[in-house]
């Protein structure tokens, strides 16, 4: 007997079980709902007072009142719920996990000073990237990724205009079919539907290019990385996509802060950057995603990772791609390097 | 292992001279000045033009550092109960009225000076509080790195506490305040150039070209008058030129 | 002040020292520390990996002219570093505090790795 899809996932432990991404978008469309039916009704209360003010229908009073409470309080739990549910949708567990492992160790951090082990000071701790096991190599590494803020940001934003038209186009429309037109009202629609066309497309470009794009998975085999020694890189790119080129790097920056009274001032300039492998149209398919092996020696003479309170040196393993059909694209993964043969006095690789 | 002759550790408010732009500029011109202003003036200007720095050469003065540079959690507490730090001029016991700070300190040795660095609204707020609860009392002046970091009831209280308590104020602000305003700092070409005389050393390559007056300017209009970015403008213009000696030296 | 400039992370750091031309009875007390410290465009950050503190009658016990020896076993990080934004220096940094007051320094770079050669 076939599997009936079920609209609803079932969470056993930490497993889901059912078709558990239909029931993740069925609740971020049930969220969605909510908040736009706050946006709803809140713009048809507050447009009715300001239109209408000797309206009898809804007078300002303990119902108004309550109205726009309600209102709200759809506003903020449709807004919040959708944010929550399109963000476990969207990131991979591991990668919930290493957020907020992130954000624990960075209070860690902040608790502690700079400085991870007493025999290397100064060298970020080795535990967040080590914690994270991959499928080919040692272990798989976190992504430094901005993309899911800017497309939510641009959601809520052109959700929120929009529906706040859609009000206003309804009761200029009604005002027409009674034969009592409203110019103002239809003059305020031209710059208003302008503002909701580009917030519209602006949520719509970065959806295709988060959709299209799919997560970047990239394994490494050691942890730290040690200056004269080689290491193997495995980056697995999700996703329908064409590459014009597709390149992985590793990249070195320097970060220095500067605080003198109000002013504080940030420079992050890069220094070294070895390109590990690069390769040129090339294709990604939902069934196959694209992948990249290599192997890279990092030069006898580099600088370990440095964490002052000032001053950083930072390392990454950097994916860039220059698509046909997306802008180009970069997504970082931080590692660290350690002082050259200091992991023998430190102690062995966990693996 | 030649270093930066721009690097943040030399144009340091503490490291870098105060060049005064006129009579009026003088550090002894503005102690006096202070001194007759009752130890509670402002001092302003924008961003990286000298506010930081005629403080650092300005407060020894003026009295004895107490506290310098505190930030909420750097601040010791001290009970009211304490007496003054100097008793031969304590205060009267009533205290409150403009014309009583007519006693104001006198001299160096009398003046105990609390030197706050703002950082942040509420982080600012709390120091404030803790400042005035422990530290406000005549015989100290307060000094506030940053006033524009204070929410504005804050401000008002920082202003109304020390009057009624008798402690001096002096205040680093971008903008005017309801202080007197003892000095209005402002970043110049020739300010500019004076200071790169001091910097810079005599053997620097192109160090005529660094200290012209014609290159200065636009940079000094990019940075909208603030000498603090121009330094950081010009520490990349010597490092670059620094790795391009060193890759002619030996290349790579 | 001598040591060598070029060291590497776990050496041994032996580094004498002698005062001359300040008289013993004007000294209040010595400070001798092994630090790193950063250099750049941001703020200053710095570590004392070793520190000691003499005092004027410690001093006192043997002739000031006569070298003194501090031995201390360097650390594996952080590395001097000349990069462009920041660089890191380590040196040796001798304070001594003369009564009134007064502070004579004197300070002994040296490099540690090799990591980045001198520009």
């Amino acid at each position: 007997m076939s599997k009936l899809v079920r609209l609803f996932g079932k969470k056993r432990g930490s497993r889901m079980s059912g078709w558990w991404v239909i029931g993740s978008a069925s609740e971020a469309a049930f969220f969605g709902s909510l908040f736009l039916l706050g946006i709803v009704s809140l713009t048809v209360v507050g447009t009715w007072q300001l239109f209408w003010p000797q309206s009898q229908i809804i007078r300002v009073g303990f119902g108004f009142w309550l109205m726009m409470i309600a209102s709200l309080s759809f506003v903020v739990i449709g807004l919040s719920g959708l944010i929550l549910r399109v963000a476990q949708t969207v990131a991979s567990p591991e990668l919930r996990s290493a957020l907020a492992q992130q954000a624990e160790r960075e209070h860690q951090r902040r608790s502690r000073g700079p400085g991870a082990t007493s025999q290397l000071p100064n060298v970020p701790s080795l535990q967040p990237f080590t914690d994270s096991p991959g499928e080919r190599l040692a272990y798989r590494l976190a992504s430094q990724r901005g993309e899911i803020g800017p497309l939510v940001l641009s959601f809520s934003f052109a959700a929120a205009w929009n529906g706040l038209l859609a009000v206003l186009l309804v009761i200029a429309v009604g005002n027409f079919a009674r034969g009592t037109p409203n110019w103002f009202l239809t003059l305020l629609l031209v710059p208003f539907a302008a503002v909701g066309v580009f917030s519209a497309r602006w949520f719509f470009t970065l959806f295709r290019r988060l959709s299209g794009l799919g997560p970047t998975i990239a394994e490494i085999s050691h942890i730290p990385l040690m200056p004269g020694e080689t290491f193997s890189l495995y980056v697995c790119q999700y996703g329908r996509v064409s590459f014009r080129r597709l390149s992985l790097a590793v990249i070195c920056f320097e970060e220095s802060t500067y605080q003198q009274g109000t002013d504080v001032r940030t420079e992050r300039v890069q220094v070294v950057r070895h390109i590990i492998c690069e390769r040129e149209n090339c294709r990604s398919e939902p069934d196959e995603p694209l992948e990249l092996d290599c192997q890279f020696r990092l030069p006898s003479d580099t600088m370990h990772s440095f964490q002052g309170q000032h001053n950083a040196i930072v390392w990454k393993v950097v994916v860039e791609g220059d698509s046909t059909r997306w802008p180009s694209f970069c997504r970082s993964f931080p590692v660290v390097v350690y002082p050259p043969s200091s992991v023998a006095r430190v102690g062995p690789n966990p693996l | 292992m030649k270093s930066n002759p721009l690097a943040t550790r030399f144009v340091t408010p503490g490291h870098i001279q105060w060049l005064a732009q006129s009579d009026e500029q003088r550090l002894d011109r503005l102690a006096t000045h202070l001194q007759h202003l009752r130890y509670r003036a402002a001092i302003v200007g924008p961003h990286g033009s000298g506010k930081s720095t005629l403080l650092e050469h300005l407060v020894p003065l003026l009295g004895t550092v107490l506290v310098k540079h505190a930030t909420y959690s750097s601040l010791p507490l001290q009970p009211l109960e304490t007496p003054p730090l100097f008793p031969s001029a304590a205060p009267p016991e009533s205290c409150g009225s403009e014309s009583e700070v007519s006693t104001a300190p006198q001299t160096v040795d009398q003046l105990g000076i609390i030197w706050l660095q703002m950082r942040g609204q509420w982080a600012s707020a709390r120091l404030l509080h803790r400042t005035m609860q422990h530290w406000a009392h005549r015989n100290r002046m307060l000094i506030i790195d940053g006033y524009e970091q204070l929410a504005y009831p804050a401000r008002g209280l920082a202003i109304v506490v020390t009057r009624l308590t008798g402690a001096g104020l002096l205040l680093t602000s971008h903008r005017r305040t309801w202080l007197p305003t003892l000095v209005e700092t402002q970043g110049s070409v020739a300010l500019a150039q004076q200071l790169l005389e001091q910097l810079l050393p005599l053997d620097l390559p192109d160090r005529a070209g660094l200290l012209d007056p014609k290159r200065l300017s636009p940079l000094l209009s990019k940075h909208n008058g603030n000498l603090r970015e121009l330094f950081m403008d010009l520490y990349d213009t010597l490092e670059t030129a620094c790795e391009t000696n060193s890759l002619q030296r030996k290349p790579r | 002040m001598s040591l060598h400039a070029g060291l590497e992370p776990g050496d041994g750091l032996d580094f004498e020292f002698s005062i001359h031309r300040v008289p013993a009875e004007s000294i209040d007390g010595l400070e001798a520390s092994v630090l790193w410290a950063t250099e750049g465009k941001g703020s200053e950050d710095i570590g004392v990996h070793y520190f000691e503190r003499l005092s004027g009658t410690q001093l006192s016990q043997r002739p000031l002219q006569e070298p003194r020896m501090l031995s201390t076993k360097l650390p594996l990080c952080p590395l001097s570093y000349e990069g462009r934004l920041m660089k890191i220096r380590w040196c040796v940094r001798l304070r001594l505090f003369l009564k009134g007051g007064r502070e004579i320094s004197a300070e002994q770079p040296f490099y540690l790795g090799h990591v980045t050669r001198e520009v």
